[in-house]
């Protein structure tokens, strides 16, 4: 049990810090499969985008119908007239450079009398020239100034700004750059970015802040904050978006827009995302959706806040779902036995985070990683496998290499399937103890030669030893000439008293044959006694660290082998204790002999000869009996004849011990 | 009568709040360049002229080669250099986020004493002039007369200090031939770990991240109190 928890302190200090820093360093290629797992959050998306957000696209049609882009600046700005009515038009584009007059100033008159243009412009990382002072001069006038918190913002070195008279026209300018993840999927929107020393708001934040004339700040928690919303801030000071399904996002064409196709009160209070989707353009952004037109990541970030659907960011308790998801194989190995259950158990687990994640998703916009938490469930559940079937395999040669020359090859396979059933470290049980012994040993190894002695000796043990394991029983050791065996450990076993029996009746049995054989041999005969005991002792691994026996000690294990050596005064074969004669059925023929005072205990305990169960037996026990309670009746001359008929008739050993007594003690009278 | 009363003292509680949030704290006194104020409530920065009034929240910005002089009611002046942004939290305190500046702060207006934050320490004074400067590369407060305590935002200032020419020399010649000693121990002496500390008049520190390096103010910033002392 140490060792198992010891290997779970191994796994948890290991595997745990593997995978957080896994987690915290988005170590490739497992970061873009997490990115792609919860990608699946979107697909459960049923909203609708904001209604307010349109997007009006400079796409194929409007390509076909004006001619390949840029176009000249009057054609954009007579279509940009026709959206006069909305509230705020974005331009996801950028007029950098001057075309010829007229149109410039058409473009720049028209966005100046709009009065509602928010111009975009882009940040790189590389460009050949810096923008010029009075552009940038201007471009302050669209920073952002209360924010508290700007560890977060990324800095740009270079940008791309529209011209001087776009910029002095335009109400505001906002950036439109974005950045993808490392699958080179766009899903993050950025709030704001640094460019020489002021912090500029991307064309979303600009559009918030002019409809709801609220500054944006990022406090002191890291949290983006405009009115009554809060936006969840990463690296970038970047927020996670929450896409809807593609056909469902307001897109129109900028075609349709021009040629008045569209009714202008359509644009009415709106937010109107001026871009394009034209494809040789290429402002076409790969998305977890799919490829999208560009202005659409602006509409989806606009549609989040206004619909109420950003993103809620758990980053913060992601490592406490890593640790639940180490922890969880371990307390399943620890206390599930059977393999199957256990796999289930994992995979329960999993699916229930899984499915708890994709519901507070769609209920809360919760956004919870499922992908580093399996990934600690499968690496805690295999690395608990591997140890646990290490261990077991331990075990089993341990039970293996404890119990093969004392066990019979079935019990010790089934203590190997089943280890729980032995309890090593000790413990109190009920068992029947078996003692045996060779009469007269002492001549018998005088009249042999040492290699004879030790060759009949194991002649001998082997069928003895074969029928204790045959019964279930354990073969505790052998001392000298002596067996000593018990029932009930380490497996469990019914009628363990039964068993203890039969084994020694066919012990006698066995033993006849034998000294058949070695009569035929002229080697000396060999008879025994047995004493046969069943009571609660204790049962255990016992020994130095280096050299241990599995065996049973206590009174019970004494009175066993005391009984064993009543059998000279008694002239009996087996002797068993009224413990064991008790749960004994009709099946085993018993006969009383009397209650002894055996040394070491303080009751007297009834012994009785177990006899085999057959005619002439069941006629001696009857006799001996009748002899007994004529005895007891102070019939005293009953009893001698009695016995002495049982004797002369049978040859009755123990009626010529008792007859022998009674006139004894008769004569002394 | 009671009730009558706690309705008035609340009235008058009321009144007096909005009063002060939309009191006049001060007004542009002097510009030059482009000079553009973002007022507390609106997303759109305006051209400050000589005469705009000034009140709570609102904040300072002045263009390259751009300068302007605010005065607030209580007689402080502040004198932003180009490219600075300061904020005007309340009548005695100020946050500046950008740029230099000259603090000019009246002894008797200060009652609880006046306060600059800056991104790298919280200047608080009671009478005195003095320059912030607040950029990347230069973050500085330089004292001409009077006191300013400085105050850490995070853990303890490693104030590296120099020592006193005449006071050096004594100590060398107390300690005589022990000069490694005294090496040693000066090393010890002159840095000093503390979460806010006194600035000296004549003396100019600069900030590193935590550590503040002091010295004596130099020709150099002078002439920046001379230059931006002229615009008053």
């Amino acid at each position: 049990m140490r060792e198992i928890l010891l290997w779970r302190i191994v796994v948890v200090t290991v595997l745990l810090p593997i995978i957080l820093m896994l987690y915290y360093f988005k170590v490739s290629p497992l970061y873009e499969f997490s990115l792609r797992l919860n990608d699946v959050n979107y697909e459960l998306n049923s909203k609708n985008p904001s209604k307010e957000i349109v997007t009006v696209l400079v796409d194929e049609k409007s390509v076909n119908k004006f001619g390949r882009w840029p176009w000249d600046r009057k054609v954009f700005a007579q279509g940009l007239q026709k959206l006069s009515m909305s509230k705020i038009i974005l331009l996801d584009m950028v007029f950098s450079e001057k075309t010829n007059e007229a149109s410039d100033k058409a473009l720049s008159e028209t966005i100046s009398k709009l009065d509602n243009v928010v111009a975009g412009f882009f940040l790189r990382n590389y460009a050949s020239e810096q923008p010029s002072t009075a552009q940038i001069s201007i471009l302050t006038d669209s920073s952002l100034e209360r924010i508290t918190n700007h560890e977060k913002i990324i800095e740009a070195k270079f940008a791309e700004l529209n011209s001087e008279e776009i910029l002095k026209s335009a109400k505001l300018s906002a950036c439109f750059s974005t950045l993808p993840d490392k699958d080179q999927l766009f899903r993050k929107y950025p709030t704001a970015f640094i460019y020489k020393d002021y912090i500029y708001p991307s064309l979303g934040i600009q559009a918030l802040r002019i409809y709801l004339n609220k500054d944006f700040d990022i406090n002191d928690k890291g949290i983006g904050v405009i009115d009554n919303t809060k936006l969840s801030l990463g690296y970038g000071a970047f927020t996670p978006l929450n896409f809807y399904k593609p056909q469902k996002y307001s897109q129109v064409s900028f075609a349709d827009v021009a040629e008045s196709k569209i009714d202008p009160t359509f644009f009415k209070d709106k937010i109107v995302i001026v871009g394009i989707s034209e494809t040789g353009v290429s402002d076409i952004r790969a998305t977890p959706i799919g490829q999208i037109a560009g202005p659409l990541i602006h509409a989806t970030f606009l549609s989040n806040v206004f619909q109420n659907d950003t993103i809620v960011s758990y980053e913060k308790l992601e490592p406490l779902f890593i640790v639940l998801f180490i922890v969880i194989p371990l307390i399943i190995t620890l206390s599930i036995k059977n393999i199957n259950i256990r796999f289930a158990l994992y995979f329960t687990s999993y699916v229930v985070y899984f499915a708890t994640t994709k519901i507070l998703y769609i209920e809360q916009n919760a956004w919870i990683d499922a992908f580093y938490p399996l990934i600690a469930l499968i690496l805690s559940a295999t690395t608990s496998e591997v140890i646990t079937f290490k261990l077991e395999e331990k075990k089993s040669k341990f039970i293996k290499d404890a119990f093969s020359s004392y066990l019979s090859p079935d019990l010790l396979s089934d203590l190997v399937k089943n280890p729980q059933k032995l309890q090593l470290g000790g413990e109190k049980k009920e068992l029947t103890i078996f003692f045996s012994d060779i009469r007269d040993f002492t001549t018998i190894s005088e009249s042999l030669t040492p290699e004879a002695l030790v060759s009949l000796l194991n002649r001998y043990f082997t069928p003895m030893t074969q029928i204790v394991m045959e019964k279930g029983g354990m073969l505790d050791k052998y001392i000298g000439d002596a067996i000593m065996a018990f029932y009930n450990a380490p497996v469990s076993m019914d009628e363990h008293p039964a068993k203890a029996c039969e084994g020694a009746l066919l012990m006698i049995k066995t033993l006849s044959n034998l000294n058949v054989e070695l009569a035929k041999e002229g080697l000396p005969q060999i008879r025994i006694g047995a004493g046969i005991n069943t009571d609660e002792v204790v049962v255990g691994n016992m020994g130095s660290n280096s050299r241990f026996n599995y065996t049973a000690m206590g009174d019970g294990v004494n009175l066993a082998s005391r009984l064993e050596g009543l059998n000279k005064t008694y002239g009996t074969t087996i002797i068993v204790s009224e413990f064991t004669q008790k749960k004994l059925d009709d099946r085993f023929l018993t006969r009383k002999l009397e209650s002894v005072l055996v040394k070491g205990k303080t009751k007297p305990v009834l012994i009785y000869e177990l006899l085999e169960n057959n005619d002439e037996n069941r006629k001696i026990a009857n006799m001996f009996e009748e002899a007994l309670a004529l005895l007891e009746r102070d019939d005293i001359q009953g009893a001698l004849d009695t016995f002495k008929n049982c004797y002369e008739s049978y040859g009755d050993k123990v009626s010529q011990k008792f007859y022998e007594r009674v006139s004894n003690k008769k004569e002394e009278k | 009568m009671r009730i009558y009363l706690s309705i008035f003292s609340v009235c008058l509680f009321f009144c007096v709040s909005l009063f002060a949030k939309t009191e006049m704290l001060g007004s542009i006194e002097k510009v030059e360049g482009s000079v553009k104020i973002l007022k507390n409530g609106s997303i759109i920065k305006t051209n400050a002229q000589v005469g705009t009034k000034l009140y709570q929240s609102d904040i300072i910005i002045t263009s390259e080669k751009s300068k302007a002089n605010v005065k607030l009611i209580n007689n402080t002046t502040i004198i932003l250099n180009e490219q600075s942004k300061i904020e005007i939290k309340n009548i005695e305190s100020f946050s500046q986020t950008a740029g230099k500046a000259l603090y000019s702060v009246q002894k008797n207006n200060a009652k609880n004493g006046t306060k600059v934050n800056t991104d790298f320490a919280t200047i608080g004074v009671k009478g005195t002039e003095f320059i912030v400067a607040s950029t990347a590369e230069d973050k500085r407060v330089s004292l001409k007369n009077g006191l300013v305590e400085l105050k850490s935002l995070k853990g303890e200032f490693e104030i590296h200090r120099k020592k006193d020419a005449q006071e050096y020399a004594d100590y060398l010649q107390s300690l005589g031939k022990e000069y490694t000693q005294y090496e040693k121990k000066l090393q010890e002496e002159y840095i000093e770990y503390k979460k806010s500390f006194e600035l000296k008049p004549n003396l100019t520190i600069s900030f590193i991240s935590n550590k503040a390096f002091e010295n004596k103010i130099d020709k150099k910033i002078e002439q920046e109190f001379e230059e931006l002392e002229s615009f008053k």
